[in-house]
């Protein structure tokens, strides 16, 4: 059955993949695709293959090519935050090469702490995030997702603190997760680690 | 300044593809456009072209028929993506790149290998395993020809668990597939499905395994005693 549109030899076309890769799929049209993908490794390796390729950073900054470097930099930031947790105990002192963000003990990587919300019952109209500065000039993003990791919200912001907008609602009674990434001005990153509370009922 | 993320490229066409896939501009314009283009995306191209190995010769080879197979039929290829309109255009670029890419390899060196049946036998015997860890390890012990008790067991394990991914939503299976067929890390499954990051894909994995775990229960499949 070829209800998504797949090439004259039963796999994905270019348009599909392209999509998916991008983030442009929503509902039936994405479950189809993803069920093609589970079932087709030659697809799969495709979108594989393509995505390492579009990770490497030569695609032009031009407006029509602008990668999205904050999901990239989401990915590599929690990656390198996971490395530290289990670094720190061990890799201290002043011939570390970890660096030192503002208000940390020497030695530490930096990473940015959360003021709020952690663990807290928060109403669902009125979510809002903070967090203490990284460091200066540097711009930072939130990611916000449900339960599930779909993501239900991302902004970048230069500020330590945002509010929830309103056409971005949260339902009572459920758990959300966010992180903030910070890209700071000497081209570090830092990272919150994932976040997690719940809506009031 | 706060900025929405993820930032959109504008609507409709790049501006470079816009003039080169304009009505009838004259060849003089048709060339500027084709060489501004080039200059945009040439360092993408040969990435790609590099990318599947070989000496230079090869990825000269490559680059020549990407170049040839972009401009052929009046850029019929790069009109596809004016057609459809979605996503940006260097991944759709990189798609169809890399496709000509392996048409071109296909059509000198021959097609490769499609997946064997053993290497799918072996990712659903890892999945199998991963998923029976916990259960009873006399039932589930290496089946052996002259048990055919053992082995009518495993075979009930693994038919239980085929159906049981069967029905499960589609992500869930890729999510399956990405790791347990292809061996991908959590932090490419994220970046490929879209999750924030790779603890997301531990978190869904982990909710999957114990689904399948739940289904082997309710076909009589136990856990362990503690």
């Amino acid at each position: 059955m070829n209800d998504i549109g797949l090439d004259a030899r039963e796999h994905l076309t270019e348009a599909l993949v392209a999509a998916w890769l991008d983030g442009e799929l929503g509902g039936d049209e994405r479950a189809r695709v993803a069920a093609h993908l589970a079932d087709c490794d030659i697809c799969r390796e495709e979108i594989v293959s393509v995505r390492r390729l579009l990770g490497h950073d030569l695609v032009e900054e031009s407006p029509a090519g602008r990668r999205r470097p904050v999901r990239y930099l989401a990915a590599v930031a929690a990656a390198a935050a996971a490395v530290w947790f289990l670094l720190v105990p061990t890799m201290q002192g002043p011939d570390s090469r970890l660096r030192s963000g503002p208000g940390s003990e020497a030695g530490a990587v930096a990473a940015i702490r959360i003021l709020g919300p952690v663990g807290d019952a928060v109403r669902a109209d009125e979510a809002s995030f903070t967090w203490r500065r990284a460091g200066r000039d540097a711009q930072y993003t939130l990611t916000l997702t449900d339960a599930a990791g779909a993501v239900l919200w991302r902004v970048s912001t230069p500020d330590t603190a945002v509010v929830l907008p309103d056409d971005v609602p949260l339902e009572a009674a459920r758990d959300y997760y966010w992180t903030v990434d910070a890209l700071l001005a000497d081209g570090e990153t830092a990272t919150s680690g994932l976040q997690g509370f719940e809506t009031a009922p | 300044m706060v900025s929405t993320e993820p930032e959109r490229e504008p609507a409709g066409l790049p501006p470079v593809l816009s003039e080169l896939l304009a009505p009838d501009p004259g060849e003089d314009v048709r060339d500027r456009a084709w060489y501004a283009f080039l200059e945009q995306h040439d360092r993408l191209l040969r990435h790609i072209c590099r990318s599947l190995g070989g000496d230079s010769d090869a990825e000269m080879d490559r680059y020549a028929r990407v170049l040839e197979e972009l401009r052929t039929d009046d850029f019929r290829r790069l009109r596809r993506f004016a057609a459809d309109g979605r996503g940006r255009f260097t991944t759709w670029l990189t798609v169809v790149t890399r496709r000509i890419c392996l048409d071109h390899e296909r059509s000198r060196y021959g097609r490769a290998s499609p997946t064997s049946d053993a290497d799918t036998r072996s990712a659903r015997r890892r999945l199998a395993d991963l998923v029976a860890a916990n259960l009873d390890p006399d039932r589930l012990g290496a089946p052996a020809p002259d048990h055919p008790v053992a082995r009518l067991e495993w075979e009930e394990v693994r038919a239980a668990l085929h159906r049981a991914t069967a029905g499960l939503d589609p992500e869930d299976r890729l999510l399956l597939a990405l790791r347990f067929a292809d061996d991908l890390s959590a932090r490419e499954i994220a970046e490929v499905v879209g999750f924030p990051t790779p603890f997301h894909v531990y978190r869904r994995l982990n909710a999957i395994l114990a689904r399948l775990k739940e289904v082997l229960a309710e076909h009589g499949i136990e856990e362990a005693p503690a």
